[in-house]
Formats: C-alpha cells, structure tokens, sequence
C-alpha cells in the first residue's frame, strides 16, 4: 500500500508540472502587450522594450517556458507581480489560508449536512419529508451560486442588516459566504446519498444482516451506511474542485479577500505571474484534496485497497 | 374416468394479453410512455420547450429591442410598462431576458453536447482498448484535467478573448476530460461483461464490438449526463460573464446583467433578481426533465 | 407427531406495487418436525422467498405486508411477538441462507467479522471465545481458519456460500431456511455443498425449509415435498408419493419436462404457456390456462386441497389416468 502512495504523491508532482505547462502556455497566447499596461501611455517604443526585455518577455516560447518552470520547482520562486511589484508570494501569503479554509469549511457543511439529510429522505421514502427534501434540493442545485450570494447580500446585509457583506474581519464575514457556495454541495449531496441509500438498503446483504437478528439501527449504522457513504466520497473529492473554481467567483460577490479576488482582478490587469502563480496554487490544493479522497477511498473499500496493492496480476480467487 | 379426449388443450400463451401494436412494443416508445407518466419530468420538460420557443422566436415575444437605449428609464422599476424593469442605460429588462436565452441555451447546448461527443468517442477507445493507450492517454487527460474545470475555462477565455464563439471554445475545452474520465469508467466496467465475451467468441472485431455492442449500453447514462450537463454549463457561461469574460454587454448575457445589478443591489433589486430567476428557472427545467429521463431510461433503479 | 416444530396456517402476504395489490403468498399451510426436510418447489416468482422472509420477518416493510394466517413455531405465533423478541429468534432458533452468495455478504467487512456478529449477538461469549466459535465454524464448512481476516470478494461463488451457511449455523438453530443454496452453484461444488448441509443437519438435529426448483436437490435432501404455484400449495405430500405418483398437473408436468436418461428425444418437453401475472390472477385454479387436463369446473372458484390419500394432498379435482 505504501508503494502506492509514494507512487501517487510522484505523480502528484509530475502532474503538478504538467499544469503549470499547460498555465504558462495558455496565458502565453493571452492577446495585450504588459508594457502598454504597467507603463504609462506616454512611454516610448524603446522604454516598452526594455520594460519588456527587462522581464524577459522577447525572448522565444521554450527559454520564457524553461525560465518559468525552472523558477517555480527549482527555486521556488513564483515571480514578482507586474502590477504590485511584490514577490507573489508575499501577496498569496495571506490568501491562501483564507480560500483554502473557506472552500474546506465549504465542502464538510455541505457533506455534514447533505450526507444525513439524504439518508433521512431515503428512509422515509415517498413520504411528505423526501418529496420535500428532493424538491428543495431540486432548486438548490439549479440555482448559481452567485446570483444566490447576490439575494442573500440583499436580504441579509442591505434589507435586513444582520450580517456584513463585504470584506473580511470578524467570523460574522464568512457566514453568508460560506451558507452561499455550501447550497448547492447540500443540495448535491442529498440527492446521491439519497440514490446511493436506496439502492443499499436493497441489498442482499443487509436482508441477511436482518436475518441474523441485528436490530434495525446496526443494520443500517454499520451494514448499510459505510457501503452507501462509499460513492460519496469519490464525490467530494471532485466537488472539491469545482468549489475552488466557484470560490473565484464568490470571493467577487462578497469582496472575499483571497486568491480568487488576487487572480481575477491580476486578470483584468495583466499581470501574468499573478495570474499563473494563483491558478497553479489553486490547482495544487485541488490536486491534493483528490489525492487524499482517493487514499480514504481506498482505506475505506477493502475491493479498491486490493486492487491498488496487487502488483498487476490477476491474483486466481481460491 | 372422464377422459381427456373431450377436453380442449388451450393453446400456448393463453395467459397472455392481446397483442399490441409493433411500434407500440418498441424500446422508444416504453421510455416515452414512462416518462409521460411522470409529472415532474413533464413539467420539466414544458417549461424547457417554453424557453426554447421564447428564445427562438423572440422577436415575437420580446416587447422592445435588447438593445434599445431609452435614457428615460434608467434603471426604472417593474412596471405595467417594462415587466421586469430597466437596465442602468434604460433597455428593457424583460427583452434581454428574452433574448439573453438564445445565448445561453445555444452556448451550453453545443458546448454540451459536442464536449459529450468528444468525450464519449476518446474514452470509449481508452476505456476499451486499455494497455498502453490507456495508460499515456489516462496521463495526459490528468494533466489536462488538474487544472479544474472553472479556472480551466477563465484562463482560455482570458486568452480568447470575450465573444460567442470563444465562450463556447472554452467551455468546451474545459468539459472534455470529465466527458472521457466518465466515458472511460463505464466501459471499464462493462468490458468484462459476458456480452461482450460472447460477441468476442463469435469473432466480431474490436470496433464493431465498441461501437455496437458496447456503446448502446453507455448510451442511457450518457444522456441523462449531458442533459444535466447542459445546466451546469448554462451557469458557468453565467459565472463567466459576471466575472467579466464570456459574453459581455451589450449582449443581453444573463450573467452579465447580473454584474451590471451589481452595484445596485440595494436600489435597485430588480437588476440581479430577474436574470437569476432566468437562470435558475431554465436549469431547474433542465435538471426535472433530466431526473425523469433518467428514471425513464432505467425503471429498475426507480423501485 | 403431534407436535410439529413449524407450523403455518393459511398464510397470506400482500405486495403492493405501484397501486396494485398482489398476493404472492395466498393461503399456505405447511407443518415440519424437528429434524425434517420440506422442500418447498416452485417456480420463481411462486412465493416461496416471500414465505421464508415472511417466517423470519424480514419482509420489506414498504411494499410487503402479512395479513392473514398464523406462523407458530415452536408454540408461539411468530407474527404476533414483539420486535424484541423476533430479533433473538433470528438467527439462533431460526437461520436463513440466501439465494445468491456473491452479494450475501457485506462486501467491507471480513468474513470472520461477519460471523462472529451473528455469534456476539445470540451467545454469551466475549469476543475471543467468539472468534474461536467462527473458527471453528470455518473449518466445518471447509474454510482454513485463518482466512478470518479476508474480505468477500477473495473467495470464490461456493466458498462464498460455504461462509454464509457458516454464518447461519454458528449459533445452533432449530429451524435452518435454505433458499436456493445451491443455484448459483455449478454441480460439483453443488453436490459438496448439499452433502455438508445433510451433515450439518444430522448433526444438529435440525429441522430444514429447503426452497428450491430442482428437483434433484429435492430427491437427494428431503423427506417431505410440498408444490408451489401461483402463491398457493398445489400438492404436498412425502417424498416417495410426489415422485412416484405425481397428482397434480403442474407436478406432473415438471416430472415431465425433466429430460429422460433412457429415452432418445428430439425436443424438451416444457409446461406451456408461462406463470400468471400476479396482479392478473384468473378465476378459479391459477394453473388452468396451461393445463392440459382443464374443464370449466377448474374456472369457477377456488379449488380446495384435498388428501387424496394419507399424507397427500393435491390442489386438483380432475381425475387422470395413471
């Protein structure tokens, strides 16, 4: 099993650098010329230039490609900021304890409170509380994600003043943001563990759990659940990507002072070690947080742990 | 003894019903009639084709132009006369609701679908050719996939540039690793399937035996996924217009009305509620009717 | 005897399903003695896994509901005992194997794990006494004791099988409900495991409800056999009169559709026609449609059970040549 794991975290790694591949060369093609933008209008073709050869920013694709790469991994050096003039990573500094905090805090309320609630429906099949549960997780999911933090900025903050909207300063800050981007996980997450419920409790397995004499509670605490919460998890791991994605977007609705605020405005302005530097951040976190949902995965499911331990052949059942 | 001579024998199949028509036994017709039966589905579906015939002909539904200035009107409240109220430069909100559904549907239904195909046609190769080809192309969808999806769309169409054609480019270079990984794991599973071992022994060939042994029984969940697809994709095109990329105003984009309510929440409320209840409302429909086909599509699961 | 172990009078289970009411258990009666085989053969779809969920109690609250007749065991009337006291007989008086072994057993917990629940549940023992009883249940049933710790998915079909009758006799029951043990099963492991099954039996002097629709299964296990159609017992009797001169129809016709080892044919012989819908019973005897002997008496009202010699009961007034 540990080899499997020191081969996962390697490939981490090489994945790692396949991003910031992938960044550099989009963002490459990225139309605008950074010396008309950090300069001023008045500058001279040859100020621009040397602006320009200053950054390194004339010579061809693979020396800026090798120059960044080598930069990033070896020295670990994520550049200065055009705009701010400061390493990048003295301005990530702060955000990124925040966006990482704000997106966990997101994914375990979504999970703490979807998971029990779609189990909850499951077991009251096709009654009044899963026609509910389902049709409220129906609109959670179909809502965006910032037009919802946009109605609760209204009604909280504008109408109701109860709560701050923008900034950061005390723990009243991050509740609208988190109750915002955790809407639609809840949502999701009700409706598969509910599928996933259903689907276990039909089992064989659990009629022979009954048939033993377990009261109902065991049945379905430790025969039904830890085979339905299987699934789930392999979902969290993705949802916490696409909750990182949508952070940008939330820490714009509510002037959330983290690394999604820092890329989208470092996009507006051009400023491309900014962009590069955040992104490749936010990817690793990704990339990380999936590692590690794959790793309980694997700990939790005895068929998934054998398959990763067995060395490729097919081991004969006896 | 009574003899069984003077008994009739009653014909084989005696316990069934009358037979019905042909086209009425066939596979399409079941699914329609399952999911006829469902109302939520229907509703789902209803108000998905209102949409679509709103937006497609909109000119005939739309009160005023999109984009007809009327500095007169400046963010004007819902009245008797602008439904849905102005915008900040005094156009019709109602309108550009209207014809911001051209955008959004058509966007997220190519990108949607033509990432789906993508998809499906890349992963049903790897996932069932496997060996080497699974293994260089599994790695190169990783690196392809690590950046995630949202922040995959914001760089290319940072790098694009905004407009119609580009958003889609975006968002379709962003769908298509998760079309192949998804692809990829049902043919995994269905590879060892004794189907296909018999289609192997009667001597079918790799590509007829993908295309149609396996691939029909991909099909169904495929989609029930783009249909569900197509929702999420008309949010992120959504989240990508108010970030600033995408589809940008004058185009009446419902993402990027809601940026331009945004400064004006508390004053004027009406510019972010209705584009939200746009959005919401046409995934909403999307996501019904996706539940019910895939309910339809696969009555076993339902029980 | 007078006293049997098991007796069921006119047992009726009702499955709804989507608006329609079935019965899929329509008035049975069957008696069993300690340490007696019934085979209990059927179709599927006859009945007979609802009849053993129906004893255990573990029908699927949702949809199926029992809503006449009486299941005594032992002297007490097993459907109207308290939830606390069902759970004590499941598992240590009563046991139950089920049909399919690939998916009996939970697949994350170890197999050793799930027998010595069973055993934790019902004996007075702490846990390593416990897990010595699995052990040894293991190597009963032919298993090395040291595969305790393996999951599921490492074993094979029948030795799947072997583990979940493992787990159904670590606890001693008196009444054993073995349903379809060995279908899954190709016929060497089959054999194996029906000869451990008769040891077991014998050795716990255990009373046996062996659900199947082969009728080999049937010829090697039991001493009583009762037929299944439609829900209802159709002929009933030992084993020696249901083979030897089989009465009813249905019975006849499953004798019949059996290949002979003497004869040269050309075709299978199989019943015509197919089982009725459930939710579409026909009037009268449920068998009348594909029965080569049907009058218009088979076709109005329910046919009684009737011995039609001592200890033999057939669901069938028509008289036929032998």
């Amino acid at each position: 099993m540990w080899k499997y794991i020191v081969k996962r975290i390697l490939w981490l790694g090489v994945v790692l650098l396949g991003t910031a591949f992938v960044i550099f060369t989009v963002m490459y093609f990225v139309p605008g010329n950074p010396a008309d933008i950090a300069l001023p209008s008045t500058a001279t073709y040859e100020e621009k230039q040397m602006f320009l050869d200053s950054l390194g920013l004339n010579k061809p694709y693979y020396v800026q490609l090798g120059r960044y790469l080598f930069d990033t991994f070896i020295k670990f050096d994520l550049g200065t900021s055009w705009t701010y003039k400061v390493p990048v990573v003295q301005a990530l500094f702060e955000r990124i304890p925040r966006t990482l905090l704000l997106s966990c805090i997101i994914i375990i309320v979504g999970a703490a409170i979807g998971i029990p609630l779609g189990i909850f429906a499951a077991l009251k099949q096709n009654k009044w509380q899963d026609r509910t549960l389902m049709v409220l997780a129906m609109v959670g999911v179909s809502m965006p994600e910032f037009w919802l933090a946009l109605m609760m900025v209204l009604i909280f903050c504008l109408k109701l003043n109860w709560l701050p909207a923008f900034g950061i300063g005390t723990a009243a800050h991050w509740i609208l943001p988190v109750i915002a981007g955790s809407v639609t996980g809840i949502a999701k997450n009700a409706r598969q563990m509910r599928s996933s419920t259903l689907e276990t409790i039909r089992s064989d397995f659990v009629s022979t759990a009954r048939a033993k004499g377990l009261p109902e509670s065991k049945v379905i605490g430790k025969h039904m659940l830890p085979n339905a919460l299987i699934p789930i998890i392999n979902i969290l791991g993705a949802q916490f990507g696409k909750s990182i994605g949508g952070t940008v977007v939330l820490e714009s609705v509510f002037t959330f002072p983290g690394v999604g605020l820092y890329l989208l405005t470092s996009i507006n302005t051009r400023d491309f070690p900014s962009v590069r530097s955040s992104v490749l951040i936010l990817s690793f976190f990704a990339a990380v947080v999936m590692l590690i949902v794959d790793l309980i995965y694997a700990y939790i499911d005895p068929r998934i742990k054998a398959q990763y331990v067995m060395t490729g052949k097919r081991r004969k059942k006896t | 003894m009574k003899s069984a001579g003077n008994l009739k024998k009653k014909p084989a199949g005696a316990t069934k019903g009358p037979k019905k028509k042909w086209w009425k036994r066939s596979m399409f017709f079941q699914i329609l009639q399952r999911l006829s039966t469902n109302s939520t589905a229907m509703f789902g579906l209803i108000l998905l084709l209102v949409i679509s015939i709103v937006a497609i002909f909109a000119p005939v539904f739309a009160p005023y132009s999109p984009t007809k200035m009327d500095l007169d009107y400046m963010y004007a409240m819902p009245s008797l006369k602008h439904l849905c109220g102005c915008d900040e430069v005094g156009r019709d909100i109602l309108s550009r609701l209207i014809y911001g559904a051209r955008y959004s549907l058509s966007i997220a239904l190519i990108a949607d679908v033509v990432s789906q195909i993508i998809g499906v046609l890349i992963g049903s190769i790897i996932g069932y050719v496997g060996g080497k080809i699974d293994m260089v192309g599994m790695r190169i969808v990783d690196i392809w996939a690590s950046v995630p999806s949202t922040l995959l769309a914001i760089l290319i169409s940072t790098t694009l540039g905004a407009g119609y054609v580009n958003t889609i480019i975006a968002m379709l270079i962003s769908n298509v690793p998760g079309g192949i990984r998804s692809t990829r794991a049902m043919c995994l599973k269905e590879r060892e399937a004794d189907y296909l071992e018999a289609a192997r022994s009667v001597n079918a060939g790799p590509l007829r035996i993908m295309y149609r042994h396996m691939l029909p029984n991909i099909i169904s969940p495929t989609i029930v996924g783009t249909t569900m697809g197509i929702g999420s994709t008309i949010i992120a095109v959504a989240g990508l217009a108010y970030i600033g990329l995408g589809i940008q105003p004058p185009a009446p984009e419902w993402g990027a009305m809601l940026a331009a309510g945004r400064n004006f929440i508390q004053k004027y409320p009406h510019m972010i509620t209705f584009p939200g209840i746009a959005i919401a409302l046409t995934v909403l429909s999307l996501n019904l009717f996706g539940d019910g086909l895939r309910d339809a599509l696969d009555p076993k699961m339902k029980e | 005897m007078n006293h049997h172990f098991l007796e069921m009078k006119d047992l009726v289970v009702e499955y709804t399903s989507g608006g329609s009411i079935i019965h899929a258990v329509n008035g049975v009666s069957i008696k069993l003695n300690s340490g007696e085989t019934l085979g209990l053969v059927g179709e599927t779809g006859a009945g007979k896994t609802t009849l053993a969920k129906a004893i255990l109690g573990i029908l699927p609250d949702r949809s199926a509901k029992v809503c006449g007749g009486e299941i005594i065991l032992d002297g007490k009337d097993l459907l109207k005992l308290p939830q606390k006291e069902m759970l004590r007989i499941r598992g240590k008086k009563v046991s139950m194997i089920f049909q399919d072994p690939m998916t009996a057993l939970n697949p994350v917990m170890t197999v050793g794990g799930q027998i010595t629940e069973a055993v934790r549940l019902h004996e007075n023992l702490d846990l390593n006494e416990s897990k010595r009883k699995t052990c040894s249940m293991l190597e009963m049933v032919g298993i090395p004791a040291e595969r305790f710790n393996e999951y599921p998915h490492q074993f094979s079909g029948g030795m799947k099988q072997r583990v979940v009758i493992a787990m159904a006799l670590a606890c001693n029951p008196k009444l054993l409900l073995a349903d379809e043990p060995t279908s899954a099963l190709d016929v060497t492991i089959q054999a194996q495991v029906l000869e451990m099954i008769n040891d077991l039996k014998k050795q716990y002097h255990m009373a046996m409800l062996l659900i199947t629709h082969d009728l080999g299964v049937v010829a090697e296990t039991c001493e009583r056999v009762a037929i299944i159609y439609a829900g209802r017992i159709v002929e009933y009797g030992t084993k020696d009169m249901i083979f030897r001169s089989p009465a009813h129809p249905y019975t006849r016709g499953l004798f019949g559709s059996l290949p002979s080892m003497n004869s040269d044919v050309k075709r299978l012989s199989p019943i015509p026609g197919m089982p009725p819908n459930p939710s579409d019973m026909p009037d009268g005897c449920a068998f009348a449609p594909r029965c080569p002997y049907a009058c218009e008496k088979c076709q109005n009202g329910d046919v009684p059970l009737a011995e039609i010699a001592p200890g033999h009961f057939c669901r069938c007034f028509v008289e036929k040549e032998e």
